[in-house]
């Protein structure tokens, strides 16, 4: 039997990514952001799809046995137009500026794998938190798991418990919008002043500075929580249903004023929040797993969803003992789903045989699963832009940069292949010494320019965790976070400054060390990483510490670097010392492009390529038109309400979405049937409604008229949107 | 390494990987060991280096087995740029037409005639083989003999010039060897240098133009005057006292020389669209076909002009203009012809 060759991609929403897998291995997997330079960026990822298509030497893409899509994209758009209907009329702006995108990219996936990959085979999609729970279960190196997906919104589902076994995953529990875990603490950091979808980083980070003084008034007003973990929102303080905001004036006066500005300065207010979040959010994941240990009789848990992320919230699950093992997708956000929809695609849908490694280790391995640059690339990159640089042996790399660090010099570290998944780990990182004072600091104000309020990683010796940390298993994508030994710990003075505290030493590893004696673990395996172990091992050598910081090679706002050409312009614009780029050293900096090196001007993509689009396009105003009226007809549909009901014990429902479709492309002759394609599965809103039929039937009719629309590409989108659709 | 690109083919071409690399000899050449997918809008191809620097998918070797071995020298249209894997090129079609026969590929997307002549003079030579193949495009090469070539930075989005080495009349000689390595630097739009014109011919061209591009204009006049701007072109890269004419019969005859007694072959290729619009040197290659029993041509226009207009554009990738599958497949066809014929294969 040949080879299934199986493409997955995630997109429109944010973090678009593309994995390529081939039967049930991993060959490829990366996220679009890091080519198109676009960071977070969620257009259909032909740029790392053309990359997985490279790794395998794949030229033409219908060698692709199927395209499976991350989510389903017809039922989201019941869950949509729900709430739009549930809005009406406050909603009428974002219906008019936003559905005609959406429609137009959601609703033409297979046509869209036509125009812009020349792909004109089989396109499926998989329920989104079933993509989720996929990307943790099936690399996993369990044969039988419970998992438990946590994120903002899916289709409808918010959060999902499920029962892996084998090849099979099967669904038991989810929850549904809008009662969202994910939208919640998005909330928080919308109203703290972070990015949603991206800021949740931050607020965690922040936690520790604060008081968890709001706990009792946020489960008083904004939600309840059940002791299954589901929870039920209420409503009336968010502002994601019906406004471009994620929080509304309700949220802002429970909480003493509005929100606070991006930029500003942080006050008592923020930190106190960011903690008191922290603590309610890991009541609810620790309340989640427990029921999800009760449901499946399970030892081991497999995570993902952008909550997973929340890698304080997981270590409080291991301390808690629940499970005796867990394992977190490192690409838990939505890129990794590409990974999943994938694997179920192959292991669910086509029923092949599922193994586990006899190592006992994830398929996944490391994570790094993105380009590769040879020496021979990298020097050509070099000699072409006259750099000087200092050749290295391949066996002595790592002690010299072990050495390096040992010196206390800030190394960028360039090698092997590009990790998958948010984070760095060693081969596209920015490496310090974890036994200084000043670490922190410099790499945060002189390199990443950002906030110095964050603590950074440690990378330690798998074999060495213990010595540093309490915590007793491996942690190998930074997912989880323990507090370091109490005797490497050192008594500090309370000071209320925030920027005071964190220049304060707490411990014989300050630099990664947290205000509150925590840290954000990396372990690293030699089988994982030798070279990365090696350089550690190396430090050890020379300190006797085998831990180092690992942070992600990038500066703030930019996505992590990918290409030989990135590494060295983020080395040259930043205060870092010596460059490590596969086996060559760069110390000397040298402007190669003067004014156009930074930040690479890959925006044609959006820019140039929509302008020729638009200017096809000039019944564009009809368009907005069409959707304002059809806008108006949903004042007429009868549905249900969300449900509102805080009385109930749980809010977990049984009845799940697991369905694997097939995406066709469309017949613009032949509307009913696409009717019923895209009805199939509807639950909540009634197909028979005449209005609603109508509406439908205009919205795609509008999607096929303009096929060659591309999506909406304007960089920042409104916080709480982004959430939305 | 093409300039002048859309904004859509820029999208396109946006890489991750670097395809060409500075060389001191020849200006450029590709990355070695690398493989690059480059998708367009009729699909995609995978270009994949050798550890020499050639599109490739294995090493060269001085030494040659038992069978044939025959050089290509050419450009971007040789090496298969543009359009197809490098399976799918006319010289691996060659190859693999018969087990008796090696194709070494030296052709390097970019280059003009001066650097494919170079590389044999300074590589290729090396190699042991049986006869040459130059495969240079009459129409993308004429008129680069100049120190510098426009080449388009997926780095910085721009347009860029950077140094080469070029054939100077007067030395008979290569110049800029080793080239300049610090040269590379933002023209921001600023086309090279055109070779010398005579004047008064510039003038007629300049006022021809301004009515060809003065959209008033109706526009058979318009196709009119464009038509006799192509022919302008055409007539100053004709005339034997042209800087291109006279740099293109030295190359040619340098080439001759340095073949010494092998087989070489003159296969200009042509852009199959509109026959009229290549120039014209097939008195020139008669005249060294007559002066050399080594030298022989195979005359594409002479048989494009049989075919339909159909099948000639068919031969074509519609976006890059580079020959694909079926443009490969029919020089391959045309070589093997011409080389059966004159037993040399
Ligand atoms: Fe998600």
């Amino acid at each position: 039997m040949s080879k299934k060759h199986i493409l997955g991609i995630s997109c429109f929403y944010h973090d678009s990514a593309a994995t390529l897998i081939i039967d049930n291995e991993i060959v490829a997997a990366a996220q679009e952001e890091r080519f198109s330079r676009i960071k977070h960026d969620p257009s259909f990822p032909v740029l790392a799809i053309n990359y997985c298509l490279e790794e395998a030497s794949i030229a033409d893409i219908n060698e692709i046995d199927a395209i499976v899509f991350y989510d389903n994209p017809y039922k989201k758009l019941e869950r949509i137009v729900q709430t739009h209907i549930e809005s009406y009329p406050q909603t009428r702006n974002i219906w008019e500026e936003k559905m005609d995108a959406w429609i137009t990219n959601n609703l033409t996936i297979p046509e869209r794998a036509l125009s812009d990959l020349g792909y004109n085979g089989q396109v499926f999609s998989v329920p989104h938190h079933i993509s989720h729970a996929s990307s943790a279960f099936y690399p996993s190196p369990f044969d039988e798991a419970a998992i438990l997906t946590v994120d903002g919104v899916g289709e409808r589902a918010t959060a999902s418990i499920c029962y892996g076994s084998g090849n099979k995953i099967e669904i038991i529990k989810q929850m549904n919008f809008p009662h969202s875990l994910g939208l919640l603490y998005s909330a928080f950091t919308y109203f703290t002043g972070f990015r949603v979808n991206g800021g949740e980083y931050k607020l965690m980070g922040l936690a520790p500075y604060g008081k968890p003084v709001y706990v009792d008034k946020i489960k008083k007003n904004l939600l309840k929580i059940n002791s299954d973990g589901s929870i039920v929102l209420n409503i009336d303080y968010f502002g994601f249903l019906d406004s471009q905001k994620m929080t509304n004036s309700n949220f802002a006066s429970l909480f003493g004023g509005p929100a606070r500005e991006p930029e500003t300065e942080l006050t008592q207010r923020e930190l106190d929040l960011a903690r008191s979040i922290q603590a309610v959010t890991e009541e609810i994941i620790l309340k989640m797993a427990k029921y999800a240990k009760k449901l499946t009789n399970c030892n081991n848990l497999c995570m993902a969803g952008g909550v997973a992320l929340n890698c304080v919230a997981n270590g409080k699950i291991l301390q808690e003992k629940i499970f005796d093992e867990i394992w977190i997708q490192p690409a838990s956000g939505d890129a990794g789903c590409s990974l999943g929809s994938a694997f179920y695609f192959y292991y669910s849908h086509l029923e092949m045989k599922r193994q586990i490694s006899k190592s006992e280790d994830s398929i996944q391995l490391g994570s790094y699963w993105g380009p590769e640059y040879s020496d021979k690339e990298i020097r050509s990159f070099l000699d072409t832009y006259s750099i000087n640089y200092k050749k290295i042996k391949p066996s002595e790399r790592a002690a010299l940069v072990g050495n390096l660090l040992a010196q206390g010099k800030i190394v960028g570290n360039f090698m092997g292949r590009m990790e998958f998944g948010p984070r760095a780990l060693g081969n596209r990182s920015i490496l310090g010494d974890a036994r200084s004072a000043t670490t922190q600091s410099t790499i945060n104000l002189k390199i990443k320019y950002r906030e110095s309020f964050r603590p950074f990683a440690p990378s330690v010796l798998s074999t060495d965790i213990s010595d540093y940390f309490e915590l007793d298993t491996l942690s190998p994508f930074m997912l989880l976070v323990a507090q370091v030994n109490e005797n490497r710990c050192i008594k500090t003075d309370t000071v209320s400054d925030i920027f005071e505290r964190v220049n304060q030493k707490r411990s014989d590893i300050p630099a990664v060390t947290h205000v509150d004696n925590s840290a954000r673990i990396q372990s690293v395996s030699r089988n994982h990483n030798s070279e990365y172990f090696d350089i550690i091992n190396e430090f050890k050598k020379e300190t006797g510490f085998g831990v180092i910081v690992n942070t992600s090679f990038n500066v703030r706002g930019e996505p992590i670097v990918c290409t030989p050409e990135e590494a060295y312009s983020c080395f040259i614009n930043t205060e870092m010392d010596v460059l490590a780029i596969g086996n060559y050293l760069v110390t000397s900096k040298k402007e190669i492009f003067p004014n156009t090196i930074f930040r690479p001007h890959y925006n044609l993509r959006g820019t140039d390529v929509r302008k020729r689009m638009l200017k096809q396009q000039p019944k564009q105003f009809k368009r907005k038109d069409t959707l304002s009226k059809l806008y108006d007809s949903l004042s007429d549909i009868k549905h249900e309400k969300f449900s509102r009901d805080i009385e109930q014990t749980s809010n977990w429902s049984s009845i799940c979405d697991s369905n694997i479709i097939k995406l066709s492309p469309k017949n613009p002759k032949d509307i009913n049937s696409i009717f019923k394609e895209i009805t199939l599965d509807w639950i909540n809103l009634d197909t028979k409604n005449l209005e609603l039929n109508y509406i439908l039937e205009k919205m795609i009719d509008l999607s096929l008229k303009a096929p060659i629309l591309r999506e909406n590409n304007d960089g920042v989108v409104s916080d709480s949107l982004y959430v939305m659709y | 390494m093409k300039i002048g690109l859309p904004g859509w083919v820029i999208k396109i071409v946006k890489m991750h990987r670097m395809l060409y690399r500075y060389h001191s000899v020849f200006g450029h050449s590709y990355v070695p060991n690398q493989k690059v997918r480059i998708p367009n809008a009729e699909g995609a191809y995978i270009i994949k280096t050798n550890g020499q620097s050639f599109r490739s998918d294995s090493d060269y070797v001085i030494k040659k087995s038992e069978s044939k071995r025959f050089i290509f020298l050419g450009d971007s249209h040789t090496a298969g740029d543009g359009s197809v894997s490098n399976d799918d090129r006319f010289t691996n079609i060659i190859q693999n037409s018969s087990s008796d026969v090696e194709c070494y590929n030296f052709a390097c997307g970019g280059y003009g005639i001066d650097q494919q002549v170079l590389v044999y003079e300074y590589l290729a030579k090396k190699y042991e083989h049986d006869l040459v193949c130059f495969s240079f495009h009459v129409k993308d090469d004429i008129g680069r003999f100049n120190p510098k070539i426009d080449t388009f930075s997926r780095l910085s989005n721009q347009i860029l010039s950077i140094s080469k080495p070029y054939y100077s009349l007067e030395e008979k000689q290569f110049s800029n060897i080793p080239v300049p390595h610090s040269v590379i630097k933002s023209l921001e739009g600023k086309k090279s240098q055109e070779p010398n014109t005579v004047s008064s011919i510039s003038k007629i061209k300049q006022f021809i133009r301004s009515i060809a591009y003065d959209d008033e204009n109706p526009k058979y006049i318009r196709d009119y005057c464009s038509y006799l701007l192509k022919f302008y072109s055409r007539m100053k890269l004709e005339s034997p006292r042209s800087h291109e004419y006279r740099a293109i019969r030295d190359l040619i005859h340098r080439l001759i020389i340095l073949c010494e007694d092998k087989p070489l072959i003159l296969s200009p290729l042509v852009d199959p669209r509109s026959l009229y619009s290549n120039p014209d040197y097939r008195k020139l290659y008669r005249h060294f076909t007559s002066n050399f029993s080594n030298v022989y041509y195979i005359d594409l226009v002479k048989d494009l002009k049989s075919r339909s207009r159909n099948y000639r554009w068919n031969l074509l990738n519609k976006f890059t203009f580079h020959y694909n599958l079926e443009g490969q497949k029919y020089v391959s066809n045309l070589i093997l012809d011409k080389l059966k014929k004159e037993r040399l294969l």
